[in-house]
């Protein structure tokens, strides 16, 4: 006869189970997302490739990820006097005062000035770029000529647009224009890829 | 003998503890369920600009930052696609030099349940394919069978950037090797 303390269940099998499925999400969570905004929703494209980690290697990356209502979410960078520029990642058009902080409007809401945002994004890639170019120039040494050196941070730099579909066209136009005219002219666009085949 | 030998040490349950180990995997199962995220997959599309070689402005001063950015995105098109996209319609249409053929206009689509809109949308875009590929063949059949051409996307301000990537995927699946962008037409508004 068992004792009634041993008539327990075997839970060696279960704790088996739960081990396999603690590996199996264990090994589908993704931490490393710190260039991606989950807000971000991209739209369907069937001709979209899969992306190359090579090419991704090979080129400094700008995730630009550009959310519904057009505000852009960059990664901070640390240019070489140690300043941490962007470190709160969001480009908007929210008018600030000196401090950074937002002007309430009379309805008590942050005023927003479409026109910020422009001057805000160009500044943004300029200053990237600038980054960039005194990076290489330390690299290169002065006999480089300026041009030379911008088409290299050109040639060494990919920027990827991760656009929300609902974003306006205007915004992500915008966005496109002023890393051209910075002098960025790498540009990989990513959607999701539609496996649905095409009719 | 062994059993013997058993029989005389005070009898202590030698045990994993299978129970707090069995807690703490749910619990750890837990957070891995709460956090399970799959992304979709994820694809690019290659957007190579023109190496203009430098920057059109010399220093930051010279710029003015308050006006829109006219700089083209413009790669050398022979033609470009004109989506003009709202709420309630959408119209696509081609246009080289200055004549321009229109492919199809949408109307009432926030009437449209959401499967009849896409399945609208769609179908126009298929036509403007078959269109395409029509300039594409014909390009072909002058200039060989490996010439490739680019094309322009000129969408209004307000169009959806799905839209746009729906547009840009079907000039890419017509056979189109680069496709840029113009600047909207309504960009200072």
């Amino acid at each position: 006869m068992h004792a009634p303390d041993q008539e327990e269940p075997n839970l060696v099998p279960l704790l088996d189970l739960v081990l396999q499925l603690v590996m199996f999400f264990m090994a589908c969570t993704n931490f490393a997302k710190e260039n991606i905004s989950e807000a971000v929703k991209l739209p369907l494209a069937q001709t979209a490739k899969p992306i190359e980690d090579e090419e991704l290697r090979r080129h400094e990356l700008i995730y630009v990820n550009v959310e519904e209502n057009g505000d852009m979410r960059v990664r901070s960078f640390t240019d070489e006097n140690g300043l941490v520029w962007y470190a709160r990642g969001r480009i908007d058009d929210v008018v600030t005062d000196v401090s950074g902080e937002p002007i309430l409007g009379p309805d008590g809401k942050p005023q927003r000035d479409p026109k910020l945002r422009r001057e805000r994004i160009e500044k943004y890639f300029q200053k990237v770029f600038d980054n960039r170019s005194r990076r290489l120039r330390r690299e290169f040494g002065p006999q480089l000529s300026e041009d030379a050196l911008k088409l290299e941070v050109a040639k060494r730099t990919l920027i990827v647009l991760r656009a929300h579909q609902n974003a306006e066209y205007r915004d992500v136009y915008d966005i496109l224009s002023r890393s051209r005219r910075a002098g960025f002219s790498k540009m990989q666009v990513r959607a999701t890829m539609d496996t649905r085949s095409g009719s | 003998m062994s059993q013997n030998h058993r029989n005389t040490v005070p009898d202590i349950a030698v045990a994993l503890p299978i129970v707090p180990m069995l807690d703490l995997s749910f619990q750890i199962l837990f957070f891995f369920i709460i956090t399970f995220n799959p992304s979709k997959a994820e694809g690019k599309l290659s957007l190579n600009l023109p190496s203009s070689g430098q920057a059109k402005a010399k220093d930051n001063d010279s710029v003015d930052l308050s006006k829109p950015s006219d700089v083209d995105l413009e790669i050398p098109a022979d033609f470009v696609v004109l989506v003009r996209a709202s709420e309630e319609s959408l119209s696509l249409a081609l246009r080289s030099a200055e004549k321009v053929d229109e492919i199809g206009v949408l109307r009432g689509l926030d009437e449209m349940s959401s499967r009849d809109r896409q399945k609208a949308v769609s179908q126009l875009l298929d036509r403007l394919r078959v269109e395409l590929e029509k300039r594409i063949a014909a390009k072909r059949e002058k200039e060989g069978a490996t010439a490739t051409d680019n094309v322009k996307i000129e969408a209004n301000g307000k169009a959806r950037y799905a839209t746009i990537v729906a547009v840009m995927d079907t000039c890419v699946k017509a056979g189109y090797a680069q496709v840029g962008f113009a600047p909207p037409p309504d960009l200072g508004q």
